[in-house]
C-alpha cells in the first residue's frame, strides 16, 4: 500500500516502536497521531494505534506508534518499545510500561523535579526531560482545567530522537488546529523541543 | 488533488465513500462505526459533498432508507457494526433480494453479551447467506479502495448486488496510517455514475411496477436462482474490477484471494482482514527460520473463491486457517468454507482451525508463530 518507500524483499533500516502513557485527558492519543502525520511529511510510514475502552479522566491511557522507512504489516499493540514517552513521573510506578522497554529504550519524561528516579531494572538507556506542564500553562493551555501537554511532548520527541523536524510537527498542528489553538500548541511544541534535555543513563544512575 | 495522509479506518471508508460520489446516506451511529458517517454527515454539512444526509432512529431504518435510495436510481451508502449489524438483517437481507446494489461498510465488533465493543469477524459472517458480495479490508488504504471497487461490482449489469466491505473495529477503524487519498477525476475514470438497469422513479417507464411483491413458489425460485447467478457472475467482475484498480491506481489488494510466499510454501496460512496481514508479518519472521509458510488473504467471502483455494490448498502438506470468529458447535467458520471447499475439490490437505483474536484479543506474531511450530512438530 505504501509504495513511496517500498523496498520490496530489503529488510527495513528503519524501525521504532513507540508507547505513549498518559492520563485520560492529556492527549497521549491524540500526541501519537500528530508523530505519525509530520511523520509522514518527511516520507516516513508510521501508523498510530490506540487502546480505547471505557476512557475516563485521569485513568491511564496508552497509544502506540510503529516508525518505519517501509510501509508495516503489523496491527497488535506495541508490547516492547524503543521509545516510551510518559506524560508525569507518577505514571512510572501506577503502571508497568517500564517492563515493556527494550535494552536501549529511549524514555521522555514530563516532569518539573530536579531528580529523577528510574527503575533500576533498566540496564542502558537515553532520558529526555521536559517540564511540559509548565509550558501548557504558561500558555494557557488547558481543556476542562487540565493542562494539555500533548503538543509540548511531541515537541520533546523531536528532540529526543533527532526526528521529525519540529518544523514538520508544527505545521501539521497548525493543519490540525488551524486557529489560535492551532498557534500557542505550534509554541507549545518548539518550546518544548527548546526545553528538553537529554540525560544519559550514567548520569542518571549518580 | 492525490495526496498521502495519516487517517483512520474510518476516515479511509468515508472517504471511499466520498470519492464513490455517494448520492445517498442514511446511518445510525454505533461504535466502532460513528466517525465514519460523523465524517459524511459533516462533509455533507459543509457542502464539500453533494449526497443527502438522511438521519434515521435505527439501524433497520438505514437500511430501509438506504434501499429505497437506491431503487430510486441513486447510488447509495451505509455503514453499521456488531449489533447494529444484527438488528438490520432483516433488511440486509431484503436488499439483495431487492437487487438494490448499495455499498455498506462494516467495522466488525464482536456481539454481546458480554458488552464488548472490540473486534470480531462473526458480526458480517452472519450475513453470508443473504446474498451480499463481501470484501474484508486489510488496511486504512484497502478499505478506501475497496469500497470504490465495491461499487464497480455491485451496479455491474452482470451483478446488480449490494456489497459490504469489511475493516475490524479498533485495529483499523480508530488507527491511523498513512493512505493516499486519490484523485477525484482518477476515482470518475475508474467509476462511472449509477447508470440503473431498472428504477422506481424512472420517468420514461410507461407503466408503474409494484416492487417486492409476493411470489409464488414456481416464480420466487426463479428470482432466487437470479441471484445465485449474479454471484457467480461477480467473479469475473470482481477480478476485473480489481485489475482496472491497479491499472489506474498503481494498487493491487488482490481480487478475491492475495497470495504471499505461496510459491514454495509447506503450510499456508488462510485468514481475513487484518489477520491475514499480521500472518504475513509473522511468516516473514518464520521464514528466516526455515519454516515455509505462505499466507493466503481470503479477499471475498462471498462469493467464495473455491477454485482458487483449492488449487493454492492442493499444494501444501498443511493448511491452517485463522478464524477470528466462530460458529458455535461447528467450527471457524472460514475453516468451515475451506474444509467443505477442499471435499468439493477432492483435496486432503490436513486443515487446522485456530480460533483467535476474540472480542478484540490482540493476536501477536507469537500467536500465529506457535500455531505453524504446532504444524510443523506434528
Amino acid at each position: 500500500m505504501y509504495s513511496r518507500n517500498k523496498n520490496s524483499g530489503v529488510v527495513s533500516t528503519m524501525y521504532y516502536e513507540v508507547i505513549w502513557v498518559g492520563r485520560g485527558g492529556q492527549g497521549a492519543v491524540t500526541a501519537s497521531r500528530i508523530l505519525a502525520k509530520a511523520l509522514n511529511k518527511e516520507n516516513i510510514w508510521a501508523q498510530a494505534i490506540v487502546f480505547f475502552g471505557a476512557e475516563r479522566r485521569g485513568a491511564p491511557v496508552y497509544a502506540y506508534n510503529r516508525i518505519s522507512d517501509q510501509a508495516i504489516k503489523y496491527h497488535h499493540f506495541v508490547t516492547k518499545a524503543d521509545v516510551i514517552v510518559i506524560f508525569e513521573p507518577s505514571l512510572i510506578g501506577l503502571t508497568n510500561v517500564l517492563d515493556r522497554a527494550r535494552e536501549k529504550v529511549t524514555i521522555i519524561l514530563n516532569s518539573a523535579g530536579k531528580s529523577i528516579e528510574i527503575d533500576g531494572k533498566l540496564k542502558e538507556y537515553q532520558l529526555a526531560v521536559v517540564d511540559a506542564t509548565s509550558i501548557a500553562l504558561q500558555l494557557n493551555l488547558r481543556v476542562a482545567g487540565i493542562p494539555v501537554i500533548n503538543t509540548a511532548m511531541v515537541g520533546a520527541f523531536a528532540k529526543a530522537l533527532g526526528f521529525p523536524s519540529i518544523k514538520s510537527i508544527k505545521e501539521v498542528i497548525n493543519e490540525v488546529w488551524p486557529s489560535k489553538i492551532g498557534e500557542l500548541n505550534a509554541e507549545a511544541a518548539e518550546k518544548a523541543y527548546q526545553e528538553t534535555k537529554i540525560i544519559k543513563s550514567s548520569m542518571v544512575r549518580e | 488533488m492525490e495526496r498521502y495522509d495519516v487517517i483512520t479506518g474510518n476516515d479511509a471508508a468515508a472517504w471511499g465513500a466520498r470519492l464513490s460520489r455517494v448520492e445517498v446516506i442514511a446511518a445510525y451511529p454505533i461504535t466502532p462505526q460513528t466517525t465514519i458517517v460523523e465524517k459524511l454527515a459533516e462533509w455533507v454539512d459543509k457542502g464539500e459533498m453533494d449526497a443527502r444526509y438522511i438521519a434515521v432512529e435505527s439501524e433497520h431504518s438505514a437500511m430501509s432508507a438506504t434501499m429505497g435510495a437506491s431503487a430510486a436510481g441513486a447510488r447509495a451508502f451505509t455503514a453499521t457494526a456488531s449489533q447494529g449489524f444484527l438488528y438490520m438483517l432483516e433488511m440486509i437481507s431484503w436488499a439483495a433480494g431487492a437487487r438494490t446494489p448499495i455499498v455498506m461498510a462494516v467495522v466488525n465488533r464482536a456481539l454481546g453479551p458480554p458488552w464488548n465493543i472490540w473486534s470480531e469477524h462473526t458480526d458480517a459472517l452472519m450475513a453470508r447467506d443473504t446474498g451480499w458480495i463481501q470484501f474484508w479490508a486489510s488496511n486504512n488504504q484497502e478499505a478506501l479502495d475497496s469500497i470504490i471497487q465495491a461499487y464497480r461490482v455491485a451496479e455491474d449489469k452482470r451483478v446488480i448486488l449490494p456489497a459490504m466491505v469489511m475493516l475490524e473495529g479498533f485495529v483499523l477503524s480508530h488507527t491511523a496510517m498513512p493512505v493516499k487519498i486519490h484523485d477525484q477525476s482518477k476515482v470518475d475514470q475508474y467509476l462511472p455514475p449509477y447508470n440503473p438497469p431498472h428504477y422506481v422513479l424512472n420517468p420514461k417507464l410507461s407503466e408503474p411496477f409494484a416492487y417486492g411483491n409476493i411470489l409464488f413458489p414456481w416464480d420466487y425460485v426463479k428470482v432466487r436462482l437470479a441471484i445465485q447467478k449474479a454471484m457467480e457472475n461477480s467473479v469475473d467482475v470482481i477480478k476485473q474490477a480489481a485489475r482496472e484498480f491497479q491499472e489506474i491506481f498503481g494498487i493491487w489488494h488482490g481480487d478475491l484471494i492475495k497470495e504471499a510466499y505461496t510459491d514454495d510454501a509447506e503450510v499456508l496460512i488462510f485468514a481475513l482482514g487484518t489477520v491475514a496481514e499480521q500472518a504475513e508479518a509473522t511468516a516473514e519472521l518464520l521464514r528466516k527460520d526455515g519454516y515455509k509458510v505462505g499466507v493466503v488473504k481470503v479477499r471475498v467471502t462471498r462469493p467464495f473463491p473455491k477454485p482458487e483455494i483449492a488449487k493454492l490448498a492442493s499444494k501444501v502438506s498443511h493448511v491452517i486457517v485463522i478464524d477470528r470468529d466462530i460458529s458455535f458447535g461447528w467450527d471457524g467458520i472460514l475453516a468451515g468454507e475451506i474444509k467443505a471447499t477442499l471435499h468439493d475439490y477432492k483435496v486432503d490437505t490436513p486443515v487446522t482451525t485456530k480460533i483467535m483474536g476474540i472480542g478484540g484479543d490482540d493476536i501477536l506474531p507469537e500467536h500465529i508463530e506457535k500455531a505453524v511450530k504446532e504444524v510443523y512438530n506434528k
